[in-house]
């Protein structure tokens, strides 16, 4: 059996203390403790954070530190029923509920970071009845600085169903979605840099797509070609700013993945419909592989429109959907390189 | 010895499970606050921590049943057009491990 001095070309290095700097596979002995040790790999995980202080299926933006969550649908026994524009704050530990956005609405998708982030689409309700509806698919579209939310120039078409986006504050891909609230999904394409213009149609016509990226490099997965989500697909297509390409696909057919956590080449989606309620799924620009990490559940699915992360090594799921309509949030943390110590004596 | 504990905990927010309570046993959560507990020495003083109160398997998944049905009749008694709603299905049976 080879040795550590023919696999890694180096000696094992005699420490009074452990380097600083892991690496990754590095392997010492520490002097002063009597043990060799060694720097591993170690697993990613989902912890519990802050809950949120109003029980919606709310969407969620920036990152583990600096958290957005805002609208989402409200249900008895909570009140008011129906849809709501609620904005709460994250910093990591607790959720602050902060000044209200403009539209009140659910199946709203949002990106960005907390102190310049938008929020498009979704229904929103004429408040007639309980619960404020009938709702309709709407073209809102707003930003937020931190402070106040600002109506901007709707998008060209209305969209529901957490309508797949994914970018920055300035420059977003939206695709797929709902138009109605009985219609059938949309392959239509929208992209936003300071206006709308169309872009290419989306291969497939469906809602509650994931998407994770940017405007110019994209990554969309899973969806439903009906409006109940019960026709899933299990293709995922990059998007590079002006045609969609494929690429691998999902282990299986499932929707309302999560997203928004990273980039085209790295990236991470959770939960989502069964059988992928507690699963991990990362993707690293061509394959999608299960993170052995299981988020711990407990809603029905993590979902579209409520993860975010500027990296697949930090994000955030906050709130759940109808049943139960939840409050929790949990953080992933990827793997990191720790110490292990390999003997003693 | 069986896989898994039961337990009923509420969960605080952040702390409620960390890193080093989801590499020390399996955790999963569940309607009506119900938990289940890889069945191991730190899985249980877990539970006890949070103060949770243990349950046998058939009385955390009646527990789940009725929250689940609850759900059901609530969305039963929706109009036609509310649950023809995007996404909008019926929540479904669960069964605990």
């Amino acid at each position: 059996m080879a040795g550590y001095n023919e696999i890694r070309g180096l000696r094992v290095k005699y420490l009074s203390t452990n380097p600083s700097n892991p690496e990754e596979g590095e392997v010492w002995y520490n002097s002063t403790l009597g043990q060799l040790k060694a720097n591993v790999l170690g697993a990613a995980v989902w912890t519990s954070g802050g809950s949120l202080n109003t029980k919606r299926s709310a969407t969620v933006a920036g990152t583990v530190s600096a958290g957005l969550a805002s609208f989402g649908y409200i249900y008895p026994p909570s009140s008011p029923e129906g849809g709501s524009n609620v904005t709460e704050e994250y910093n990591g530990t607790a959720w602050t509920t902060v000044n209200t956005a403009n539209t009140p609405r659910y199946q709203v998708n949002s990106t960005g970071t907390q102190t310049a982030a938008v929020a498009f689409g979704g229904f929103a309700g004429a408040g007639s009845t309980p619960g404020g509806g009938p709702y309709t698919a709407t073209n809102a579209f707003e930003s937020y600085n931190g402070t106040t939310w600002t109506n901007l120039t709707g998008a060209p078409t209305a969209k529901a169903a957490d309508p797949p986006l994914t970018g920055t504050q300035t420059a977003l891909v939206q695709t797929g979605g709902i138009t109605d609230t009985s219609g059938t999904p949309s392959n239509q394409t929208q992209e936003y840099n300071g206006s709308w213009s169309a872009g290419e149609n989306y291969p497939a016509s469906a809602q509650s797509v994931s998407a994770a990226g940017t405007l110019t490099a994209a990554v969309f997965c899973g969806g439903a070609t009906n409006a109940p989500g019960s026709s899933k697909l299990d293709t995922a297509f990059e998007y590079d700013g002006t045609d969609f390409s494929a690429t691998g696909s999902l282990p299986v057919a499932a929707t309302s993945l999560g997203g928004r956590t990273g980039t085209q080449t790295a990236s991470i989606f959770a939960g989502g419909s069964s059988p992928l309620n507690n699963t991990t799924l990362e993707y690293n620009g061509s394959v999608f592989a299960v993170n052995p990490a299981s988020p711990s559940g407990g809603r029905p699915a993590i979902g579209q429109g409520k993860m975010s992360g500027t990296a697949a090594t930090a994000a955030l799921v906050a709130g759940a959907g109808s049943t139960p309509t939840m409050t929790t949030t949990e953080e992933f943390t990827g793997a990191v390189v720790e110490v292990k110590t390999l003997t003693t004596g | 010895m069986e896989n898994f504990l039961y337990g009923v905990l509420t969960n605080t927010g952040k702390g409620f499970f960390t890193a080093e309570d989801r590499r020390a046993f399996f955790l999963r959560g569940y309607p009506a606050d119900v938990w289940v507990i890889g069945n191991n020495e730190r899985g249980a003083c877990w539970v006890a921590d949070k103060n949770g109160v243990f349950k046998t398997k058939s009385e955390a998944q009646a527990l789940v049943d009725a929250d689940v049905q609850a759900a059901q009749a609530a969305w039963d008694a929706q109009t036609d057009e509310e649950k023809a709603e995007p996404n909008n299905t019926r929540p479904t049976d669960i069964t605990l491990p």
